[in-house]
């Protein structure tokens, strides 16, 4: 196994391969399958094993790469700041060549190169639907799992703009998946090609305002890591919004308690943690802070394709992570539309932080009527 | 005991080898190497002690290197506590607070039997007084273990002999933990509305670092004395006694004026949970206490409840018996100790 | 014993009492049993940094034939039933992080993983106690008493990656155990499985008899499974008062230690560097918050990983200069924190600090202390990065009493000096005495010299510290590396460690070849 893009992990694989654990409570994989396996030392030290040819790429190694979700919690506390996610992803593209990869990841391969989604279906209807009729300030990139499975919040994110003085248009080109299914799946080199001509279908575009954080995180960190450079300026939906929440219209924010789950792309991947907590308070009176947040917030377990490759263990991340964040059985708010769903999946009252604030806002508007 | 070993035993001993009219025969070897020599004998002849025979340690009553860097003394087994704490304390060392009980035993009873030689260290932990053991296994073979602060070098083996009623091995000298002499002590006393708020504020105290010689809790009709005499360093009492007084007016404590404290009798003992002791405050006893510690405390004159500290147990009233006695019947195959029973 | 490493890409074939026992297991376990390759590599090492060595070339330690994952004490005792009926070694495992190779599978076996048992209970607020399970991890159990208003008090730098049974396993201390003590001070209570599949639950006190509990902590697998314990826990500490003070030599630093604690105050922390560990610490800055992905290549290097770069091989290979030349230093850090109820925490930090000032300490102010309770994890990453340059290191700790602390020092340096750079700090300090915390770091010509050095550094070292009096292990345990001077220190009396196995396990099935059993 070579090539310069494991050339740029082969110090991150060593570090953790020697590394005593320090992050080892932090994985919510291994916290979730207590297994020393999918440990970040137990991942990693595959990779390197595998990277150094000390040994080949079995059916369970390749298991071991996909068993991570990319939330960079370990990284919060690692001083090597060693991106374990990105490491294991670009280690993935092994078990991606030898068809050694698991079933959920083949599949999300062989779906995104038919279809340039992983849901299977054409988005540019649905785009067409949002779509603006005039020009506006904002063009909004939703994301396909918004488009393709969360209109509500979609047609939150377009209401709360309005109310908040920037107007957004679903922009022609979100009919596009940002790509990052092929980077968790492990396949770089389509996820390059993928990310080259979605930028190309971007350049149109100065700025374009992204509605789920997997899909700015991509744009904004992980392109820039296989080489693509964007000449759009990306801003999440968020830190569009937190700077207008003064314009809302006065209001107290609603009677009701909440708890906040800092989703990882957006917080850690991003260092978006006020903008999305600004939107919250002003909506809610009663925000519960999880003991673990901002850097040390949990993970859903919806990212790097757990869902689909450890569909357990992904719901009891997400369990777990709710009874963490909200362990009264509040409502966990999130600003992450694949967090919401896996809160969900576990059993959990979830709300977007949009439909959220959309509440909130309309609550007003019902007193002004 | 067959009358060749009888023999045996007469012909080491000598003078030390007493009978009495009712069977009883005392042993008494001076040293340790003579200790060996007597269960030797029993090992030889296949016997396990009989009930009629008392090995005495008293013998064994040296005191050895006191040493005030490390705090520590050496101190044969027969030694008796009392002359130990005299001795320490011309050194300017003391073996810290212990009860009148305690303080009539010598140090293998105190070690072997149901005070198992825990002492109370500020902050209410129960520890250890010896630092180090030096046994005789039923072998004759030596158990020594090796003094240091703290120790991962495996199980804690010293644990066999405390409070294991020689049924493992019998002590024969520790290296034991020494506290500076106390160079001053007070006393203050308070009234508290009612026990749970008496007991509250001295686990408390304990539990921040308090360090008391005796705590006395006296409950009235509709209200609670707390008297405690507290020990240490100057400024460490007066550390103390302000911990105490905070904790005692945050539960609406008052001061009151405290009564000099009397000459400790040596009473009957008992070691009894918190629990236990709120429990007897509410039915109206007062209580001496001693060794404070956040797991029990050491109540002087109570005739029930708890654990009596007096005289010997027996393997059968232990917790953790059939493990313990499984071990017992491992270390002691011949059951020269009666490790068996 | 020792043990020959395997090659990473193929691993030695399972036993057939493994494959016998496995059915069984399977079932009794409903399916949380794994015989692969992956699991099997993955459990065969702990952080003992002679398996990294290994690693480097691409071996590794035996492999355990296979790996269970039990989730209640049920499961522990069916495990143990069907390991007896097929005379299977079992290896208890919680998270991996010993340093000492205590959880190798040095004749094969079953990896008991004991992380699934990771309930905590609440603390009862009237006894101050909590019970927990065996498997969870000691951030997890910190994290979640502090959520209650509580600690534990017990912060070993392996709190991220360790269990509550691997500390009891391993007689385990935290940084903090000046105040609230080692692992066994703050365990009231403990539940086990033992050898010969039986539960027991050491009661509270008042009881009779031996503390049966004392005589499973520390014994590193080979007697029981710990399954649960009942724990002191602690108020939340209110207040934390930081000193840093300097002295001109260790003598007196150590000195000013010994009085502090003869003196009857209870510091949480009282950490004394040796004068070029103080020098390294003084480099050892905190760096702030972590710097974004666009600047890691710009991080700066650790203190000894900048060292190993830039010493080479060779010179770390005859280190005897670095160890004269740290002759050269003289004062010592001595870093002192209190922790607790806000006035009492105050006063005693006074009397430490005038105590000190009495011994000839000079007062650093604050930010020292404060410096290393923000750092206080951060010399656990420097292992990577001194592997990863071609050299290895390992820390010792053993433990002594104040009258032979400076002897034990003197003679461990002079031991190791030609064949380590070392540094020394003395922390884990008690009435009587305290811990001597000694880092190693080496190098060799090539993998065959370096594991030849790293075994003659062993020897030396804790050679030269038994013979000054200290003991083998203060808090790491004793696992493979230590056996040696462990049955020198045991000496007649480990006949009794052999009385507590057999009782205990009978047929010799938990952790065999440790602890000299």
């Amino acid at each position: 196994m070579s090539g310069s893009r494991i050339e740029q992990h082969r110090q991150a694989y060593a570090y953790c391969a020697y590394c005593p654990k320090i992050c080892r409570f932090a994985c919510p994989v291994s916290d979730a399958v207590p297994s020393e396996t999918v440990s970040t030392w137990g991942k990693m030290t595959e990779a390197h094993l595998v990277t150094t040819q000390k040994r080949s790429l079995e059916p369970g190694g390749a298991k071991a790469l996909y068993a991570c979700t990319g939330c960079m919690r370990c990284r919060t506390y690692c001083r090597h700041e060693n991106e374990v996610g990105f490491a294991l992803f670009t280690a993935r593209q092994e078990a991606i060549d030898r068809e050694l990869a698991p079933q959920g990841a083949r599949s999300t391969v062989r779906t995104f190169s038919q279809f340039g989604n992983p849901f299977g279906v054409d988005l540019s209807p649905l785009v067409a639907r949002y779509r603006a009729d005039t020009p506006v300030r904002f063009q909004l990139f939703p994301g396909c799992t918004t488009l393709a499975k969360r209109g509500e919040v979609l047609e939150a994110a377009l209401a709360v703009g309005e109310a908040l003085g920037a107007p957004f248009g679903v922009a022609k080109s979100s009919n596009r998946c940002c790509g990052y299914p092929l980077y968790a799946a492990g396949d770089l080199r389509e996820f390059e090609r993928h990310a080259r001509a979605t930028a190309e279908a971007l350049k149109p575009y100065p700025e374009l305002v992204v509605l789920d954080p997997g899909c700015a995180y991509t744009l904004r960190v992980v392109y820039p890591r296989v080489g693509v450079a964007l000449q759009t300026d990306v801003r999440t939906i968020y830190e569009v919004l937190a700077e207008r929440v003064d314009h809302a219209p006065s209001r107290p924010p609603m009677e009701e308690t909440v708890a906040y789950h800092d989703a990882c792309h957006l917080g850690r991947g991003l260092g978006q943690y006020e903008e999305p907590r600004r939107l919250l308070r002003a909506a809610v009176k009663h925000v519960r802070e999880a003991q673990e947040h901002h850097g040390e917030a949990g993970c859903s377990g919806g990212g790097g394709l757990l869902p689909r490759t450890m569909a357990e263990a992904s719901v009891t991340i997400a369990r777990r992570q709710a009874e963490r964040a909200a362990p009264d059985g509040e409502t966990v708010v999130t600003a992450c539309p694949t967090s919401r769903r896996m809160f969900e999946r576990a059993g959990r009252r979830s709300e977007d932080l949009l439909t959220l604030v959309r509440r909130w806002i309309n609550a007003k508007d019902e007193r002004r009527r | 005991m067959t009358d060749d070993l009888r023999d045996a035993l007469q012909r080491l001993l000598v003078a030390r080898f007493a009978a009495e009219a009712d069977g009883t025969i005392t042993l008494s070897p001076s040293h340790e190497r003579e200790l060996k020599a007597v269960l030797d004998l029993f090992r030889e002849h296949r016997q396990p002690l009989p009930p009629n025979v008392r090995i005495s340690r008293a013998r064994m009553d040296g005191i050895g290197t006191i040493d005030p860097v490390a705090g520590t003394v050496e101190a044969g087994a027969g030694v008796p506590l009392a002359r130990l704490e005299q001795e320490l304390r011309q050194r300017d060392l003391s073996l810290g607070p212990l009860s009148p009980g305690m303080l009539a035993l010598d140090l293998a009873s105190f070690l072997e039997g149901p005070y198992a030689g825990l002492r109370v260290v500020p902050g209410g932990r129960l520890e250890a007084l010896p630092l180090a053991l030096t046994a005789l296994m039923s072998d004759g073979l030596r158990f020594i273990s090796r003094p240091s602060p703290r120790s991962a070098a495996g199980p804690d083996l010293d644990a066999l002999f405390l409070g294991g009623e020689g049924r493992f091995g019998w002590i024969t000298s520790a290296t034991l933990r020494c506290f500076q002499r106390p160079r001053a002590e007070r006393t203050a006393a308070y009234a508290l509305s009612a026990p749970d708020a008496a007991l509250s504020s001295l686990r408390t105290a304990v539990a921040r670092g308090c360090w008391f010689r005796r705590v006395l809790l006296q409950p009235e009709r509709d209200r609670v004395l707390l008297q405690a005499e507290v020990i240490g360093p100057p400024e460490g009492v007066e550390r103390d006694l302000s911990s105490l007084a905070h904790e005692v007016f945050a539960r609406g404590g008052r001061s009151q004026t405290p009564v000099p404290p009397a000459a400790a009798p040596a009473l009957p003992e008992r070691e009894v949970s918190w629990d236990e002791l709120g429990r007897g405050l509410d039915e109206g006893r007062a209580a001496t206490l001693y060794r404070i510690a956040l797991d029990t405390v050491v109540v002087s004159g109570w005739t029930d409840g708890g654990l009596p500290l007096g005289g010997r147990g027996t393997p059968s009233d232990w917790a953790n018996r059939d493990v313990l006695q499984a071990i017992a019947r491992e270390a002691d195959p011949l059951s020269v100790f009666g490790g068996a029973q | 014993m020792s043990v020959v490493p395997v090659s990473a890409a193929r691993l030695p074939p399972i036993s057939g009492a493994a494959h016998a026992a496995a059915a069984e297991l399977g079932r009794a376990l409903k399916g949380r049993i794994s015989l692969d390759e992956q699991d099997r590599l993955a459990y065969s090492r702990d952080m003992w940094p002679k398996a990294l060595l290994w690693v480097r070339e691409g071996r590794i330690p035996p492999p355990p034939d296979a790996v269970v994952w039990p989730r209640d004490e049920a499961e522990v005792v069916e495990i143990v039933r069907i390991a007896r009926a097929h005379r299977i070694p079992l290896i208890p495992f919680g998270a991996g992080s010993g340093v000492c190779g205590g959880v190798l599978a040095v004749q094969g076996g079953i990896a008991v993983d004991l992380k699934r048992l990771e309930r905590v209970g609440r603390v009862d607020p009237e006894s101050l106690t909590v019970e927990a399970q065996a498997g969870v991890l000691g951030e997890v159990l910190e994290r979640n008493l502090n959520a209650q208003g509580y600690t534990l008090g017990h912060f070993p730098s392996s709190i991220y990656m360790s269990t509550l049974g691997g500390w009891l396993a391993a007689r385990s201390a935290g940084q903090l155990s000046s105040l609230y003590g080692k692992i066994e001070d703050m365990t009231v209570g403990v539940r086990a499985v033992l050898g010969t599949g039986e539960v027991v639950a050491t009661p509270q006190r008042p009881r009779r008899g031996p503390d049966l509990a004392q005589l499973l902590i520390g014994s590193e697998g080979t007697l029981c499974l710990f399954t649960a314990a009942t724990l002191r826990v602690h108020p939340y500490p209110e207040e934390r008062a930081f000193r840093g003070l300097r002295f001109r030599t260790v003598a007196e630093g150590v000195e000013a230690m010994r009085r502090l604690f003869r003196a009857g105050l209870r510091p949480a922390v009282a950490r004394l560097y040796d004068p070029f560990d103080t020098a390294l610490v003084a480099r050892s800055r905190h760096k702030g918050p972590a710097t974004p992905p666009s600047l890691r290549g710009v991080v700066r290097a650790d203190v000894l990983p900048a060292l190993t770069r830039q010493l080479s091989a060779r010179t770390l290979g005859r280190p005897g200069w670095i160890n004269r030349a740290a002759d050269l230093f003289r004062s010592c850090l001595l870093v002192l924190m209190f922790e607790g109820e806000a006035r009492r925490t105050a006063r005693e930090e006074e009397h430490a600090r005038a105590l000190c000032l009495r011994t000839g300490g000079e007062d650093l102010g604050e930010e020292p202390a404060r410096n290393w309770y923000r750092e206080r994890y951060a010399v656990s990453y420097k292992m990577s990065k001194v592997v990863d340059n071609g050299a290895f290191a390992d820390t010792m700790e053993v433990a002594a009493t104040w009258d032979k602390v400076l002897d034990v020092y003197e003679r461990v340096r002079a031991a190791v000096a030609p064949v380590a750079f070392v540094v020394c700090h003395f922390s884990h300090a008690y009435q009587e005495g305290c811990s001597l915390y000694f880092s190693f770091v080496a190098s060799g010509s090539d993998d065959v010299d370096q594991e030849r050095r790293y075994d003659q550094l062993w020897r030396t070292a804790l050679s030269a510290a038994v013979s000054a009096g200290a003991t083998v292990s203060h808090h790491h345990g004793v696992g493979l590396l230590k056996q040696t001077q462990l049955r020198e220190e045991l000496g007649e009396g480990r006949r009794m460690l052999e009385a507590l196995k057999r009782a205990c396990d009978p047929d010799g099935i938990l952790n065999p070849g440790k602890l000299t059993l």
